[in-house]
């Protein structure tokens, strides 16, 4: 009986202790697709009811660029704008119109992109299929009422660009 | 390409941006490659080409690394188009690095700028082909530099002790006018004073005319009745004195 009770004891001294911890891990994700403004857009008023960024109508196109750093991971979405983000207080409707087309590639199959893009409404979408940067260009113009002349003052609006993972 | 990179050795190419528009129908095959060949034309030294078939055509640019290509021998470049379509606008741009080093000589700090030098020294014929940098000192014409230059040095030396004695002397001069004492100060100082005569006799005071500022009307006057009782007084005062002087 002593034996055993002594026995019991060594074994309480000489146990281990259970202890437990949580390791932490940590990681950040960089975006492997950026959007860069290269050229900012204006618009041009050919006729009084008429906002436009064409060239031929005295505006300036904006352009914009995509940096793919990995392929085949990302969606580029290029919506034209459908309201003005600044104006004079309007009482009329404004009909839009827009267009997204590429200016420029660095890789001679992203030409490709434009016979395969997606379009619907507004926005047109692009698989950036291959590494590397993309210029796109974009248009846009308002027409105010029926041939209704814009108040005087200072039109904005924005065309949004996303990289939409896939 | 000598008329494309500057000419001076130790050019190394490292990159290449090129741009150029493609027109062409989509359905077309059409490739552009970009190439440079070495300088004699029988290597290729750096080639990329661009597939544009069945895509339509845009513009493209572009920055491609290329494996070091040492300016010399960069020869011709071109760019190539196959099939159908056009080529516009076409723009190439060489990225370079300089090594300084390229040619030991350019710099102390360069490693081998020792043998360079050596091998130089012994093609000007400086230093014979057994010699070595360290015997560079005793070669006959740079001894002969040297010798010109403890000559200047001994120049300069008898120069700057012709100065010193110049000064020595005007220190003499000026000790011995210090030595003539007060009595010349005294001398000096009673010239001085002798001079400040002048100004008495030289001085002028401006004149001019000062003009009566009384006015006397012409009244007449009347006599003084107290003048009388005082010529009166005048008299009896007199007699009193005098009879002082009487001898009774």
């Amino acid at each position: 009986m002593f034996n055993k009770k002594y026995i019991t004891l060594a074994a309480v001294l000489f146990a281990v202790p259970a202890f437990s911890a949580d390791v932490q891990i940590t990681g950040t994700v960089q975006s492997k697709c950026s959007i860069f403004t290269d050229i900012q857009g204006v618009y041009g008023s050919p006729l009084p009811n008429t906002l436009s960024t064409a060239p031929e109508d005295g505006g300036v196109d904006p352009v914009f660029r995509i940096d793919v750093a990995k392929a085949g991971y990302y969606i580029a979405k290029v919506t034209t704008p459908t309201e003005f983000t600044s104006s004079p207080a309007l009482t009329d409707s404004v009909t839009w119109t827009g267009s997204v087309s590429i200016s420029e590639v660095s890789d001679a199959g992203m030409s490709a992109y434009e016979t395969s893009k997606v379009e619907y409404e507004t926005t047109t979408e692009y698989d950036l299929a291959i590494a590397g940067t993309t210029w796109f260009k974009a248009s846009s113009k308002a027409e105010y009422g029926v041939d209704k002349s814009l108040p005087a003052g200072s039109y904005r609006s924005a065309v949004t660009v996303e990289c939409v993972a896939k | 390409m000598a008329d494309v990179l500057p000419p001076e050795v130790g050019l190394t190419v490292e990159n290449l941006s090129y741009g150029y528009t493609v027109e062409k129908q989509t359905a077309d095959d059409m490739t552009v490659t970009i190439q440079n060949q070495n300088i004699t034309g029988t290597e290729t030294l750096f080639s990329e080409t661009d597939d544009w078939s069945g895509i339509p055509g845009n513009s493209i640019r572009k920055s491609v690394p290329v494996p070091s290509i040492p300016g010399a021998s960069l020869g011709e470049g071109s760019i190539e188009v196959v099939g159908n379509g056009t080529v516009t606008d076409p723009s190439l741009v060489y990225s370079y690095k300089f090594d300084l080093c390229y040619t030991p000589l350019n710099d102390p700090s360069c490693p081998g700028y020792d043998d360079a030098m050596l091998e130089y020294l012994r093609g000007l014929g400086v230093l014979d082909s057994n010699e070595t940098l360290e015997d560079m000192y005793e070669n006959e014409l740079v001894q002969d530099v040297l010798d010109r230059e403890v000559d200047r040095d001994e120049e300069e030396l008898n120069k700057e002790q012709k100065e010193e004695s110049d000064k020595e002397r005007a220190r003499r001069i000026a000790s011995e006018i210090e030595g003539l004492g007060e009595g010349q100060a005294q001398m000096l100082s009673d010239l001085n004073n002798m001079t400040s005569f002048d100004s008495y006799y030289t001085v002028s005071i401006s004149g001019g005319a000062y003009n009566d500022t009384v006015q006397l009307d012409t009244k007449s006057l009347s006599d003084n009745r107290r003048a009388l009782s005082s010529l009166a007084s005048d008299a009896k005062f007199d007699e009193m004195i005098r009879s002082q002087y009487t001898e009774n």
